[in-house]
């Protein structure tokens, strides 16, 4: 089981997951994120500040999150990335399609 | 081939290079990679953690060389041993050469070219993105070089990264 060590600001969602996201535990971490969305939360934040390592199986998870929430007219984020993690969401194209903010208030000042 | 077992990793003296590469005498360190990934992940990514402490890496150059063997291994262990796991003969080497790093990761799984995996288009929007494939792009994007050929049964793919290059990206 992944924590994902939820939080509300006001209606946004802020999620603080921390260590890996790779091909072990994707598949619970897609579990409790799209078991937030399910349960009605369409605002939700990614706090990635305690994010150290992510591959591909992970952004997958995001990547259908993000469709997930859009279709409800709500919006994934993600903020205080780490800047190796950073390079991932660059090469993947990831930071052209979901917002990337520089820090927590920042980001919430977005939604 | 004499193989000799440091700390869980095999060192393999005299290294037989694929092409003949007189430069790949030695040097090399090198692990046997259980077809698991739960159990092997952390095991490769420890691994390698190991090397880059004698070596003085910075994180950022660890974490491109995880990610890549991560991917790779993920991609072989999904779809290279349909129903024959138990053959499965994966490897990891690493050695510095000059001022570059260089890991090979080799298998024995069905011939696979990680260079020319579906390339997915990076620019669609999110709504026209497909969900997954992105792993072995992150390769080819992560390395200065990234090279595969097919030994005998076994796919080997070679990846160099520059250091120095490496240490401007991580400023």
């Amino acid at each position: 089981m992944v924590d994902l060590y939820p939080e509300y600001d006001d209606s946004v969602l802020v999620l603080n997951p921390l260590g890996r996201i790779d091909g072990t535990n994707a598949k619970a971490f897609e579990e409790a994120l799209l078991g937030r969305i399910d349960a009605g939360d369409n605002q939700i934040l990614m706090n990635f500040e305690g994010i150290n390592y992510i591959s591909s199986a992970g952004l997958r998870v995001l990547l259908m999150a993000a469709k997930r929430t859009s279709q409800s007219a709500g919006q994934l984020a993600l903020c205080a990335v780490q800047d190796h993690i950073q390079e991932v969401f660059k090469f993947s194209g990831f930071a052209e399609i979901i917002p990337i903010h520089d820090d927590l208030p920042g980001a919430l000042s977005s939604f | 081939m004499a193989l000799q077992f440091v700390g869980g990793s095999v060192t393999l003296e005299p290294y037989i290079p694929g092409r003949g590469d007189a430069r790949l005498a030695s040097g090399w360190r090198k692990m046997v990679v259980q077809p698991q990934l739960e159990s092997s992940l952390p095991r490769v990514t420890a691994f390698i953690e190991r090397f880059a402490e004698t070596e003085g890496f910075n994180p950022a150059e660890v974490f491109r060389i995880n990610l890549a063997l991560d991917e790779l291994l993920t991609n072989t262990l999904e779809h290279g041993f349909k129903g024959r796991v138990h053959e499965a003969d994966i490897s990891v080497a690493i050695r510095s050469e000059g001022d570059s790093v260089i890991v090979r990761y080799e298998d024995n799984g069905s011939e696979f070219n990680p260079l020319q995996a579906t390339e997915q288009d990076t620019e669609l929007e999110l709504g026209e993105r497909p969900i997954g494939g992105l792993g072995l792009q992150l390769i080819a994007a992560s390395f200065d070089e990234v090279t595969y050929e097919r030994v005998d049964d076994r796919n080997v793919t070679t990846m160099r990264q520059s250091r120095e290059s490496s240490e401007e990206d991580s400023d």
